[in-house]
């Protein structure tokens, strides 16, 4: 006997791939104006999908939120894989990595980052928010909690 | 001998989720339960350098696990599980599964045989350059990670000169008998932490002859509420809240007592309420009186159920031959394998049979391959729903 039988079917739920992310990139503290970034967010494959965006004139940059809707499976473990890079002097710069493996929005930080500057030659440092763990060059003065996370249970 | 505490060890349990490649293992690594190593300062457009004390041992769709050196002199071999990117959880849905010998020649799974058998060389090169000393090695996962770290932690203790801790959370049930006495002989009962949520149904199947180490012990049951047809007791994150702020004292509970004791399996087995099969209690009833009718009967008749025996035949033939021999046995015997049948076949919503001459082997068989069938076609089913 197995315990198969016992499942209903998996609950359809929404899933946020990637919290939305807006800050600063700079290198050797001047903002990195008009450079490409690349999104790379993949989860039940190993490519996923890839995007790209651009930092404004202020070395501003805005990713919205992306998210899908899957039916979730006790069985296998979520791990979205999110990887931000940006193009600058014909090198390509990790400024995020990260696996997130809850659905709710901002658990990769575990809030919504204020002041998010992302200086090149940081090195990368550890970030472990709410069932996420990766690493990035960017630093924050703060993170807002507050935000709707919709913890579940 | 130092153990780490229940979040530490679900914390790794679940982290080693989030690694995929040795740059991602420096992550993962970067805690204050590892040995801190040199790393040098990164070039502008590279990965962080993974200096790391530990290495991937398989990044593979089927196993990943990891091993690292630890800060306490210690050694770690962590297991995962199943990823949304690796696709469906074969190895629950095979409920034909067979049995094969494992490294230390008992009877195990065959799946997670195949899995650990594997990472072997891997973990074999780990060792050999970490031979001085007798060190803990703290084997954890989660699922089929904690399948597979329970053969490795035997492993270790048999092939080493270390001593291993075991740590499991949601794991299904790797060995028989012989497998899961052995090992915690060997490991030692006190050396093993299997968590489990009481509507975790991985930890329910498969039922006999797989069963759990540490033998005789009833693990570390906890609490849980989501229904068993949900799953949702067997996710990771709700591991990790469970045990929050919590020593193994703790985490102590026993678990619902009607299911352990003999006279409820047989009030269970002699009842003639209706069955609900989506039921987390009919399960576990059906798990206890199955074990406990086959001990009855091998106890009995003293059969030996070891060596080629296993390997050539089913699961359903196994307990099929074990059963037909039960009805053969004195009315005090009989009995229990006839309440046992006719709740199965309830269950199945068959014609119960009406006497226990009616119960031949063949017809006992089909009845356990029916009920395996089923569970293995709604399995299909649900993972081709994903």
């Amino acid at each position: 006997m197995s315990f198969m039988s016992l499942f209903t079917k998996g609950k359809e739920v929404e899933a946020v791939l990637f919290s939305p992310l807006e800050g600063k990139i700079t290198y050797q503290g001047k903002p990195v104006t008009g450079a490409k970034i690349k999104l790379k967010v993949a989860w039940k494959d190993q490519d996923g999908e890839t995007e790209f965006y651009q930092t404004d004139n202020q070395g501003n940059f805005n990713i919205p939120k992306k998210t899908m809707t899957y039916t979730e499976n006790p069985l296998v473990q979520l791990v979205i894989k999110q990887r931000l890079t940006v193009f600058f002097e014909n090198q390509e710069f990790y400024i995020w990595r990260l696996s997130k493996m809850e659905e709710a929005i901002f658990t990769e930080l575990g809030g919504r980052p204020i002041n998010l500057i992302c200086e090149l030659t940081n090195d990368e440092r550890t970030v472990r928010g709410n069932g996420s763990l990766g690493g990035t060059r960017c630093t924050w003065d703060a993170l807002d909690e507050a935000v709707n996370l919709n913890e579940r249970n | 001998m130092k153990e780490i505490s229940p979040t530490e060890a679900a914390q790794l349990a679940r982290d080693v989720y989030a690694v995929q490649d040795s740059s991602e293992l420096g992550f993962l690594l970067d805690s204050a339960l590892f040995k801190k190593v040199e790393k040098s300062k990164p070039s502008p457009h590279s990965h962080l350098k993974a200096e790391v004390g530990g290495r991937i041992i398989l990044n593979h769709t089927d196993g990943f696990g990891v091993c690292a050196q630890g800060s306490n002199d210690d050694l770690f071999l962590i297991f995962r599980g199943t990823t949304s990117a690796n696709g469906g959880a074969d190895f629950f849905t095979d409920a034909r599964i067979g049995i094969e010998n494992s490294t230390a020649g008992l009877p195990v799974h065959l799946g997670f045989n195949h899995c650990f058998s594997s990472m072997l060389p891997e973990i074999r090169s780990f060792f050999g350059a970490h031979a001085s000393g007798g060190k803990t090695v703290h084997c954890i996962g989660h699922s089929l990670g904690g399948a597979v770290a329970s053969l490795a932690a035997d492993w270790v203790v048999r092939n080493t000169i270390h001593t291993a801790k075991l740590y499991t959370f949601g794991a299904p049930r790797v060995g028989t008998d012989w497998f899961v006495k052995s090992t915690t002989d060997t490991i030692g009962s006190e050396n093993i932490h299997r968590v489990y949520h009481r509507t975790d149904p991985v930890p329910m199947v498969p039922l006999y002859p797989f069963m759990h180490a540490a033998y005789g012990q009833e693990g570390h049951y906890l609490f849980s509420a989501e229904p068993l047809t949900s799953g949702e007791a067997h996710k990771m994150a709700k591991y990790i809240k469970s045990v929050a702020q919590k020593t193994w004292g703790h985490l102590s509970e026993t678990p619902e007592s009607p299911y352990a004791m003999e006279s409820a399996i047989e009030s269970w087995l002699k009842s003639k309420s209706p069955i609900d099969t989506s039921s987390a209690a009919f399960w576990r009833w059906v798990d206890s009186a199955l074990i406990y009718v086959l001990k009855k009967v091998a106890m009995a008749a003293i059969i030996s159920l070891q060596g080629a025996f296993i390997t050539t035949f089913t699961i359903a033939d196994k307990i099929a031959y074990i059963l037909a021999k039960g009805i053969d046995l004195a009315e005090n015997i009989s009995i229990w394998v006839e309440h046992l049948m006719r709740k199965l076949m309830q269950a199945l919503g068959m014609q119960v049979a009406k006497s226990k001459e009616e119960l031949t082997r063949s017809l006992i068989s089909n009845v356990l391959a029916r009920i395996i069938e089923k569970a293995n076609k709604e399995a299909r089913n649900a993972l081709r729903r994903l």
